[in-house]
């Protein structure tokens, strides 16, 4: 099918949808190749809507960096809307790619990120749209349309294993290309996919779901992970060991329609040396690197004037731990002002939150400020080892109050291990605080009324996280939590403090995918069928797919979601090395049932694997 | 020396499904790129002194849109037209580049070609005739102060009809100015509703905007 004739077919049909700019390509930045001249075609597969995919950045430096090469083409496809959806099965429209609007099922390699678990019915649905066959053991020995994955799920692939021909572990600036040479010069040779895949598998980071058998004892726990043939144990995750140098993007797709992140981003850096428990990033991004600041200085000049976009912002799990914040800001802020830029500074933490960095940000915009102190009581905090204090807390208000912000954002989560009643009330207690605190600045800003929204989520425990072998907590018990959160607000705060939380279903779904095993593929697959499509927005959700899909597959999600799994059990993930060690994090949560914190990777090595993986100190 | 520079530009292929909000975002971001020296507004939130004239309905090509800058030092026509045109994205092409003639209040009609796909297009003609020779064509328009109805006969000047391979051809006039502006969708949707009428897809293409008296709008 060419080009002609998806366009002539989707043409009549665009205006009836919503944003139809999204189904056509064609933006600022994209590129356009001649297929003729190519050895790989590669389809990026976003699993989500245009307005999301666009914004992520890991698809940003990925489909520059591919596209550098002459012999590959890389092209952008995402999720069709449901009204777009309806439209092209219909009228028998297959899934196209945005720069050449040609079939994916005429691409070689397919690969999807997997930036979140309630994004895998869309990959099945995307599949399906495609005509490419959902699973991998139905795609025959052909070469084509290899399906793959990256992103942090992968760390867990296992519920989504039957789906993809392999996965990449880890970083993929390198291993990518590695993988679409070998890919190339396999077509070349005339190769199948079952020869493929066994030379993939010997490329680091790279894990074939399907060289591993296995077995499961009587009570549904893992009894063996069997590699086949010869096929490594353990599959390692790869990383970029010169971050100042790796490959970033001079320039971004831009859109025409809005997008959710609609701006140049630069990362700062990438680890995080935090150790927070709950909190999977801060342990599968390890090592903890950064950018120098004239590398960040000069990636920010060269995006602002390739792509002309008004907004600047620094992508990092916590931007403050730059070492050299202040010199970057300083840099960053001289440029954006004389370009008229303006800069935004997502995560920093309330403990490094200083009056100095207040002032940069003064100069940058005043809109709210969101902190996250993640647990209501320095005794639940010690547990998470989210190390800030209440007074941490509150002074970070107060600068902030000082500074003419009338609006503060505060992260919480409930149903953490050892919480309390007493926990609860902690949360409404902060947020009261916080609401004298703006009475008590006598600089206020006069007619403005203080606003603290105060969003609960439910925790989910995540592999390679201490916490990965803790129960999420019940139905019942997170109804009982936020119950008494709600009575805990003072009634007097009543209109100043807002509280929301997550559905619970969604956040036990989430639990359930991404500590959940091989058998879950079938769930995945009949929750599809069942009319599952973007599960992680709470207006789309249908909890009854799933419930009916767990039914006709004989498994319950409570297994998966709400069992405490023993420290000797053999996790789904266990056969993949995310550089952490096993008994690190058993060590971790030992300690935080005594709620006895870890300082942070400046402050103290504390053993988690790894720099002996890495072959060097990380500081 | 500030200075003020109209642009006609085509938007065509993929560029049709731009909308307005985001096509004027789109310029906004390329001019950032051209780098050309373009006025800011006072105040405390300065916006780049940049006009759209004519908001084009999505899904429509042109050839005749009209962009305005305000430059903070003179340049040559040439000079600006080359610099945008070296950013502009696939399907937005400049035409020409000059000083403004005309104010923009002065805009009162603009001329599109409807293409209707149709197997018998001399039958699809006599339909067209018969539809336009009715007496009055009253329908509800949405204006900003709601529904009203009015009279497409008294503001349609059908300039030309062709009747092609597989599709009827329409040279059509219509008012495009701050009082009264009818979209050529908005006819040919009531054409499309009348007994026994059926075409495929319509193609909409603005090729000229006018001044009140009907010369072209610069």
């Amino acid at each position: 099918m060419s080009i002609i004739s998806i366009l002539s077919k989707i043409e009549p049909l665009l205006l009836q949808v919503q944003k139809p700019s999204q189904y056509i390509g064609g933006e600022v930045g994209s590129i356009i190749k001649d297929k003729e001249k190519v050895d790989v075609r590669f389809a990026f597969c976003f699993p989500d809507t245009y307005e999301i995919g666009m914004s992520h950045l890991g698809m940003k430096i990925l489909y520059s960096l591919t596209n550098e090469r002459e012999n590959f083409w890389c092209e952008r496809v995402f999720a069709p809307d449901t009204d777009f959806e309806q439209l092209m099965r219909a009228h028998d429209i297959p899934l196209y790619a945005l720069e050449s609007l040609e079939p994916v099922r005429d691409f070689d390699m397919i690969g999807f990120t997997l930036q979140y678990e309630l994004a895998y019915t869309n990959i099945l649905n995307m599949l399906d749209l495609a005509r490419i066959p959902l699973c991998a053991r139905d795609r025959g020995d052909s070469l084509a349309q290899m399906v793959f994955a990256g992103g942090p799920c992968v760390c867990n692939p296992e519920p989504i294993a039957d789906f993809f021909d392999f996965f990449i572990l880890g970083e993929g600036e390198e291993v990518n290309l590695e993988v679409m040479d070998l890919y190339a010069q396999m077509k070349k040779e005339g190769a199948g996919r079952r020869e493929f895949l066994q030379a993939a598998a010997r490329i680091e980071g790279v894990y074939v779901p399907s060289l591993y058998d296995v077995t499961y004892n009587e009570d549904g726990t893992i009894a063996s992970v069997c590699p086949r043939g010869d096929a490594s144990k353990t599959i390692r995750k790869r990383i970029i060991k010169d971050f100042d140098k790796v490959y970033y993007p001079e320039t971004f797709v831009v859109p025409y329609t809005e997008i959710v992140h609609d701006r140049s981003v630069v990362e700062v850096l990438r680890g995080c040396i935090r150790g927070c428990r709950f909190c999977q990033a801060g342990f599968i991004y390890r090592p903890f690197r950064e950018k120098q600041p004239d590398t960040i200085c000069k990636q920010a000049q060269d995006l602002c004037r390739n792509t002309g976009y008004e907004d600047l912002s620094l992508s990092s799990l916590s931007t403050s731990d730059h070492s050299r914040i202040d010199e970057m800001l300083t840099k960053l802020l001289d440029i954006t002002e004389e370009k008229r830029v303006s800069m935004s500074l997502p995560s920093l933490r309330v403990d490094n939150f200083s009056d100095a960095l207040m002032e940069k940000i003064k100069r940058i915009r005043k809109s709210g400020l969101t902190f996250a102190p993640e647990a209501g009581t320095q005794r639940l905090r010690d547990v998470i080892n989210k190390n800030v204090s209440d007074e941490e807390i509150m002074r970070a208000a107060k600068v902030a109050f000082s500074g003419g912000y009338f609006n503060v954002k505060l992260y919480f989560m409930m149903g953490l291990p050892t919480e309390t009643d007493e926990d609860i009330a902690g949360i409404a207690e902060i947020a009261d605080r916080i609401v004298e605190l703006f009475f008590e600045n006598p600089n206020r800003p006069r007619g403005k009324m203080v606003q603290v929204s105060v969003s609960v989520a439910t925790f989910v425990p995540k592999p390679f996280t201490p916490f990965q072998f803790e129960p999420q907590a019940t139905e019942e018990e997170v109804r009982h939590k936020q119950e008494h959160l709600v009575n805990s607000i003072s009634p007097r705060n009543a209109r100043r403090v807002k509280v929301s939380w997550h559905e619970f279903r969604i956040s036990q779904l989430e639990g359930v995918l991404a500590r959940g095993d091989r058998r879950l593929s079938q769930v995945i697959y009949e929750a599809w069928r069942n009319g599952s499509r973007f599960d992680s927005w709470s207006d789309r959700f249908q909890w009854e797919c799933w419930e009916k899909a767990f039914a006709q597959c004989g498994l319950a999600p409570e297994f998966y979601a709400s069992r405490r799994r023993s420290y000797d059990e053999v996790l789904p993930w266990d056969h993949l090395n995310y550089l952490v060690d096993k008994p690190f994090l058993i060590r971790e949560n030992e300690k935080a049932k005594e709620a006895r914190t870890t300082p942070h990777c400046r402050m103290n090595c504390s053993g988690c694997g790894v720099n002996r993986e890495v072959g060097r100190a990380c500081f | 020396m500030k200075t003020t520079v109209r642009m006609k530009f085509a938007k065509t292929g993929r560029a049709k499904y731009i909308s307005h909000l985001d096509l004027m975002r789109c310029f906004q971001r390329c001019i950032r790129r051209s780098e050309l020296p373009i006025a800011y507004s006072e105040g405390f939130h300065p916006h780049m002194q940049l006009i759209l004239a004519a908001a084009l309905s999505l899904g429509f090509e042109s050839q005749a849109e009209i962009i305005e800058l305000q430059l903070k030092e003179a340049l040559s026509f040439e000079e600006v037209k080359s610099r945008m045109q070296a950013i502009l994205p696939e399907g937005i092409e400049i035409l020409s580049c000059y000083a403004p003639q005309h104010k923009m209040g002065q805009m009162g009609f603009a001329e599109y070609r409807v293409t209707l796909p149709c197997a018998d297009s001399a039958a699809l003609h006599e339909q067209w005739e018969e539809f336009l020779s009715q007496p009055q064509i009253l329908v509800e328009k949405k204006t900003k102060r709601g529904l009203r109805e009015i009279d497409l006969k008294a503001q349609t000047e059908c300039l030309e009809v062709t009747e092609g391979d597989g599709a009827l051809m329409l040279l059509l006039r219509l008012p495009a100015g701050n009082a009264v502006n009818v979209n050529p969708s908005l006819l040919v949707d009531t054409f499309g509703k009348m007994e026994g009428v059926s075409f495929g897809f319509p193609a909409y293409r603005r090729l000229k905007l006018l001044t009140e008296e009907k010369s072209e709008f610069f």
